[in-house]
């Protein structure tokens, strides 16, 4: 893979905690953005992909097919939330590459904002979860991710300011976009002052809950050159996963501090793109959580295990730093939309689009979707 | 969640198990090692001959956390409550969540606990952790 497709049109709507759409119509928003943002015509659309969980269940490819015309030559759906839209490309590819399609499409959306039960109603799926740690009272992912923050003080030590770094610079940046959901400032001061969710995890260290979509178009880079915007090459998707239950995965992985997947999903991304993850400009890490970024960046091999607080504080992951992270302010600021948003903001970058937060001379940039036990690392070169 | 708790069939035996006050883990006969949570044959070498071993329940805390904001509506009037995963020295692969009970002093990740038994009220009967 090496620039052979690309990605040609985005489209977002702005990520609100309670939208006054529902999120059929969002999708419907996001996508005519993206295709009006494209240059072409939705009947130019032949090909629809979207993670394999979340859009089958609530906006399904055959509604959206049938609300924009499109005669699908091409559909499939791979893992589910944020791993399924950073791999959702890898799927595009193939029918680009064998002419099977000529412009995909993908969509994502959700309405947790305002739907009963909110992103926690998703882990009713798990029978172990409801028989064994719902009846204990542990239940929400801000308890899950905090047994893990709370391993690490205990293996690596982890002093609150170090998350509390993450969450700071990333607000900036969502302020800095002028479209970002949480628009308050916030310095240390206001996050050491911020109430616990779940021990040692605080309301900035969890990811907002939005209403929203995203969208995206890609097609053959012989097609993108005859677009009105720059094309966004896709230089590598990787994808793994561990053999260990989604309910299981925050309590029995007997390695909590690594997430699975993630060593696998990079070796394969480099291999097959023939790039390294110390050659990029720019990471949008899929932040549920602040320890997840900070795990994240470990795991990809930015830093050493226990080392990822020192790299936040030495201020590499800030907008001017080394590797700026999170330039849109990520889903703890700018929106959840399960790392929706962060293609949206890579591709921004990679234009030249992204103003206040335009990171110089971006070439390469990944997204990271977390949905565990599933990892994927998308590479996106301009 | 206060309703009534679907149990897979697998489940089943540990929680018999609970209401005789005896914390059992699924083993593998052919492998002879423990899994959790439970499945339907040994996640480690696929044998179908699985026993219900019971172990001492004295546990070390591998992570906890108190939670502060109810997540759940059913734990509002609850809150801040501690929550412990616990690991069993007689049951190496397996690790238990469960309320931290007594006096409230959370115990550090690595210190002794041990389990106590909580008759059902909504649900099954659980199991909690006292500091050992």
């Amino acid at each position: 893979m090496s620039d052979d497709f690309a990605i040609v049109g985005i489209g977002e709507t702005q990520a609100v905690r309670r939208s006054s759409k529902d999120v059929r119509e969002l999708v419907v928003d996001a996508c005519n953005l993206a295709i009006q943002d494209a240059g072409i015509d939705r009947s130019d659309i032949d090909g629809i992909v979207t993670d394999a969980g979340v859009m089958p269940t609530s906006v399904p490819h055959d509604w959206v097919a049938g609300q924009f015309g499109i005669e699908s030559a091409f559909d499939a759906a791979i893992s589910y939330g944020g791993t399924g839209n950073v791999c959702a490309p890898q799927l595009a590819g193939h029918a680009l590459r064998e002419g099977q399609a000529k412009y995909v499409l993908c969509y994502f959306g959700v309405d947790w904002g305002s739907r009963p039960g909110g992103p926690y109603a998703f882990h009713d799926l798990y029978p172990a979860k409801a028989a064994f740690e719902k009846p204990a009272g542990f239940n929400g992912q801000p308890s899950y991710f905090a047994l893990l923050a709370q391993r690490y003080i205990f293996e690596y030590g982890l002093e609150p300011e170090d998350l509390g770094r993450i969450a700071v610079s990333q607000r900036d940046n969502s302020i800095l976009t002028g479209r970002g959901q949480m628009m308050k400032p916030m310095d240390l001061t206001d996050y050491l002052a911020a109430p616990i969710a779940s021990h040692p995890l605080r309301y900035p260290d969890c990811c907002l809950i939005s209403d929203g979509a995203i969208a995206f178009v890609m097609t053959t880079a012989e097609r993108a050159a005859d677009g009105p915007k720059k094309p966004v090459f896709v230089r590598g998707v990787g994808f793994a996963s561990e053999s260990v239950t989604a309910d299981a995965v925050f309590t029995q992985k007997p390695d909590l501090l690594s997430f699975p997947g993630v060593a696998k999903a990079v070796s394969t991304l480099e291999k097959s793109s023939g790039i390294r993850m110390s050659e990029i400009d720019f990471a949008e890490i899929y932040d549920c959580f602040s320890i997840s970024v900070l795990l994240q960046l470990e795991d990809l091999g930015f830093c050493k295990k226990g080392e990822g607080g020192g790299f936040v504080r030495e201020g590499n992951t800030l907008l001017r730093g080394v590797l700026p992270v999170n330039t849109h302010g990520g889903h703890l600021s700018y929106g959840y939309r399960l790392a929706g948003d962060h293609i949206i903001e890579a591709v921004r970058q990679l234009r030249g689009e992204a103003g206040a937060t335009q990171v110089p001379n971006a070439h390469l940039g990944i997204v990271t979707g977390l949905s565990v036990p599933d990892y994927g690392v998308l590479l996106l070169g301009n | 969640m206060s309703g009534k708790i679907t149990l897979s069939s697998e489940f089943q035996i540990f929680f018999d198990g609970i209401d005789r006050q005896e914390l059992r883990f699924p083993r593998c006969d052919t492998c002879r090692r423990f899994h959790w949570y439970p499945m339907k044959r040994c996640p480690h070498c696929g044998g179908s001959s699985l026993s219900w071993e019971r172990v001492s329940g004295d546990g070390v805390v591998h992570s906890w956390t108190k939670v502060e904001h109810a997540f759940d509506e059913a734990f509002s009037s609850r809150v801040p409550y501690t929550i412990l995963l616990v690991s069993f020295q007689d049951a190496p692969g397996v690790r238990l969540i469960g309320p931290l009970l007594g006096d409230g002093v959370v115990p550090e990740c690595g210190s002794k606990v041990r389990v106590e038994f909580l008759p059902g009220t909504a649900g099954p009967a659980m199991v909690g952790f006292k500091r050992a």
